[in-house]
């Protein structure tokens, strides 16, 4: 009888392993696309970024930002957002009037174009607008990116009555043609391949893993 | 030619019309293709006599259907024509990426200085030409290569035509071209001690 018994424990804790190798798959790891017309990989690392490059002929792909894991979901973020605008508002004593200052993050005039109050002016070179007024209601930060053209409107109110020098800084989508702007999208994990889903830019791509450390290890003889 | 011009094979012996016809397809195709062939001689000679130095590299990488790229090396200004070992036809590989190399010359394709391959002038019609001329070559043949065809080879692009001349439509600018867009805004870039984002032939 206690052959038995030890024998069902044994027998037991042979399966109990076997589900938790089984099941414990982390996503860590480098996986490569699988695709005969594509080339592609992405990394998840264990301090929670990941990256994906995805090549095919004249057209690139990449992005790189925060992930997490949430049951068979991976969750991504992309650490850049199109839409992303810094406005800074501050009084010089020098100015009379108000002057716009419009850059992109790495200090780049913009091209722009400022509706104040209904009344429509365009930056001048260096991104600079000055005008001899001394508050506003509201202005319009119209944006264009001319390869893909579209414009965007984003609202500034004028909420410091004492301010007269508006900084507004944003994304140069220029800079990043080539970028993928994810904000918690999420793909599926299945054994060891992951799915991303079909969406406006990319098609269906399926990756599976090739190693499980995002090291690259040296080869020794 | 002189057969299907007098109706009759080299004996006297008069052709159908059925056959006339077939010959008369073989030539007008045989004609394209000598047609294409001509035209690949003198890309690659514009090339050549490009004040542009164009490279060619062979390495590692690609899959057989995605086995060459065309990019630009910042460290010495050369354009690259990549083929990768993975390439099944690299003769149809090397055409593929000559012709995007061609385009690069003409305007039609700029580069990431990145290294990271084509930018904002890429489009379907660049690549429909490319995939054509490795046609010429052997790859893909009896496929209709067009723009759904590409697409379904998971790349999306704008459709196009988009080159260096094609106005940009931003009313900030009013009459810019692409080809404007880009030099201004490298010049911007170099000004501030940046890199420029992309670039086209100069």
């Amino acid at each position: 009888m206690k052959v038995l018994v030890g024998l069902i424990k044994s027998l037991l804790a042979f399966v109990v392993l076997f589900v938790l190798l089984g099941c414990s798959n982390p996503v860590i790891g480098i996986y490569t696309l699988e695709s005969k017309k594509m080339q592609g990989r992405i990394e998840f690392n264990q301090s929670g970024y990941w990256s994906l490059d995805v090549s095919q002929g004249l057209w690139n792909k990449h992005s790189d930002g925060k992930w997490i894991e949430k049951g068979n979901e991976i969750i991504i973020k992309s650490i850049l957002r199109i839409d992303t605008i810094n406005v800074l508002e501050e009084y010089d004593s020098s100015l009379i009037g108000v002057r716009f200052m419009t850059f992109d993050f790495e200090g780049l005039p913009y091209d722009s174009k400022l509706s104040i109050d209904n009344s429509e002016f365009l930056n001048t070179v260096g991104g600079e607008l000055q005008l001899s007024i001394s508050k506003f209601k509201e202005v319009k930060f119209i944006s264009y990116d001319y390869i893909r053209k579209v414009t965007d409107t984003i609202t500034v109110k004028h909420r410091m009555v004492d301010s007269n020098l508006i900084t507004i800084k944003r994304l140069n989508t220029f800079r990043y043609l080539d970028y993928l702007f994810y904000d918690f999208n999420k793909l599926k994990k299945s054994g060891k391949r992951i799915y991303f889903p079909k969406d406006s830019i990319m098609p269906k791509l399926v990756f599976v893993k090739s190693s499980s450390s995002g090291a690259i290890k040296a080869r020794t003889k | 030619m002189n057969m299907i011009k007098s109706g009759a094979n080299k004996n006297g012996k008069v052709l159908s019309s059925g056959k006339i016809d077939r010959m008369t397809n073989q030539v007008a195709k045989l004609q394209t293709q000598n047609e294409n062939l001509n035209k690949v001689a003198s890309e690659v000679i514009a090339l050549d006599n490009s004040k542009q130095m164009y490279d060619v590299k062979e390495g590692a990488g690609g899959t057989s259907d995605n086995a060459g790229k065309l990019s630009y090396d910042n460290q010495t200004g050369n354009v690259v024509i990549n083929i990768f070992n993975n390439s099944t036809n690299k003769f149809a590989t090397f055409a593929h990426e000559a012709k995007h190399a061609f385009q690069f010359e003409t305007g039609k394709v700029s580069l990431l200085w990145s290294g990271g391959g084509a930018s904002a002038l890429a489009d379907f019609t660049d690549e429909i030409e490319a995939y054509q001329r490795g046609q010429l070559f052997g790859a893909n043949t009896g496929v209709n290569i067009d723009e759904g065809w590409v697409k379904g080879r998971g790349q999306n692009m704008q459709s196009g035509p988009i080159d260096v001349n094609t106005p940009t439509n931003n009313p900030l600018v009013p009459g810019e071209t692409y080809g404007q867009a880009i030099l201004n805004a490298t010049m911007m870039y170099r000004s501030r001690g940046r890199h420029p984002h992309e670039v086209i032939k100069q």
